[in-house]
């Protein structure tokens, strides 16, 4: 009951806010900005490379994941119809099921994740009009911390629980986004930010030592709300 | 008198002395069978160890696996064969192999010889156990390993019936019909005691 009367709250106060804004235009304003995001973050189909060293086998297997939370930060300076900013993020997507093709060996019932903490510079143009909706489009590139926690799941043929299909390990990639969005101003100073991101990143292999080694890239889909300061 | 006195301790200190050089020979001996060959022992049963691995998934090589068996026995675990524990967990990493034959029933517990069907011909006892202290011992071949036996006196052409020891318990798993070679061929998915009776 609390939640439902601070919803109608927080939503009264952001109708307030935003009152101004229908009536104003967005113009290209230079200056700094700042802004937080949260949303949702769909990592893709993975192929990965499993190479096991004792016996010597090599797997190919398909990764399947659930959405999970993409959270962040960043930033900028707005130049007026260009945005130069620095992002942090942590995007991470739930591991839903492994498929081994030669065998068809499936594991459902799947409990780990694959996270990727980043560090981006992006690029933003924004195309500004007479509406206080400025839609945008733009990418970045940087480095990510590609995780892979300690992987467990059952056989969907055998029924046999594996509790090591990946072993737990990060790695240090390349990583690269594009995507667009919209700013949508409040008033002059905040604006909401509506944006979906394209997010890939080079091949990250894990566990490379003993017994095994699991080389895979993660590319995802996300999607993010987020509020935006301009100074 | 105190000759004959003499005489006697020294037998017996000489007897004594020469038991305790028995019985530290004995503790020497190890387990039968653990030096890896297959020289029948006093309990007449045949033990050969060896071992191979699984990857992390549980599963043997893409080649089939010969594992070491006494001689009279061959066990043959095809390519690609999964090793699971009693609560069907993954056995994965070094495993290390243990495969006992015999044709005498009083070497068996006594709770299996007292429960045994009749006519019991030999039994062959597979273990396998990872090195890996956190997963149990597999009892679990999937595929089922492929399990010749010797059965010797029995004539080519006769059936004989397998049955498996497990948690106490014996239950029929096959009949089979002694090969030409005077062998038989059965499928092992449990890695237990499995016996042949006529």
């Amino acid at each position: 009951m609390n939640i439902k009367k601070s919803l109608i709250v927080v939503s009264a106060l952001i109708a307030t806010a935003a009152t101004p804004a229908l009536c104003l235009a967005t113009p290209a304003i230079p200056g700094g900005y700042l802004s937080v995001f949260l949303g949702a973050s769909a990592p893709q189909d993975a192929d990965a490379t499993i190479s096991e060293f004792n016996p010597v086998t090599v797997k190919e297997a398909r990764v399947e994941s659930d959405p999970g939370i993409n959270i962040g930060g960043t930033g900028g300076y707005d130049f007026g119809y260009l945005r130069l900013e620095g992002e942090m993020s942590y995007k991470r997507g739930e591991l839903a099921s492994v498929s081994e093709r030669s065998f068809g060996t499936r594991y459902v019932n799947v409990d780990g994740h694959l996270g990727a903490f980043a560090l981006m510079m992006n690029s933003f143009v924004d195309l500004h009009n007479e509406s206080p909706v400025t839609p945008y489009f733009g990418g970045g590139i940087g480095f990510s911390t590609i995780s892979l926690s300690n992987t467990r799941g059952v056989d969907a043929n055998s029924g046999a629980l594996n509790r090591h299909i990946f072993q737990s390990d990060e790695d240090n990639v390349f990583a690269y986004q594009a995507g667009a969005g919209m700013e949508v101003a409040l008033n002059r100073r905040l604006s909401f930010d509506l944006g979906y991101r394209y997010f890939g990143t080079s091949r990250a292999s894990f566990a490379k030592d003993w017994p095994n080694s699991t080389d895979l890239k993660l590319q995802s889909h996300n999607a993010a709300v987020g509020l935006r300061v301009k100074f | 008198m105190k000759k004959i006195r003499k005489s006697i301790t020294a037998l017996l200190l000489t007897a004594a002395f020469c038991l305790g050089l028995g019985a530290c020979g004995a503790g020497d001996e190890g387990f039968p069978g653990d030096d890896g060959g297959n020289t029948p022992l006093p309990t007449t049963v045949a033990v050969k160890t060896g071992s191979f691995a699984t990857d992390t998934w549980g599963y043997s090589g893409s080649t089939a696996v010969q594992v070491a068996a006494p001689a009279n026995t061959e066990i043959v675990m095809d390519g690609h064969t999964l090793l699971m524990d009693a609560s069907r967990g993954v056995v994965s990493g070094a495993i290390s192999t243990r495969v006992s034959y015999s044709s005498d029933l009083t070497t068996l517990s006594a709770a299996a010889r007292s429960t045994a069907p009749a006519n019991f011909i030999c039994y062959v006892d597979i273990a396998m156990q990872p090195d890996r202290t956190d997963m149990g011992q597999a009892r679990i071949a999937l595929p089922a390993l492929s399990v010749t036996v010797d059965v010797g006196a029995v004539a080519p052409g006769q059936t004989v019936t397998v049955y498996s020891y497990d948690a106490g318990k014996w239950s029929e798993a096959q009949t089979v019909q002694v090969n030409s070679s005077g062998k038989v061929i059965f499928s092992a998915d449990k890695l237990t005691l499995w016996a042949l009776f006529s």
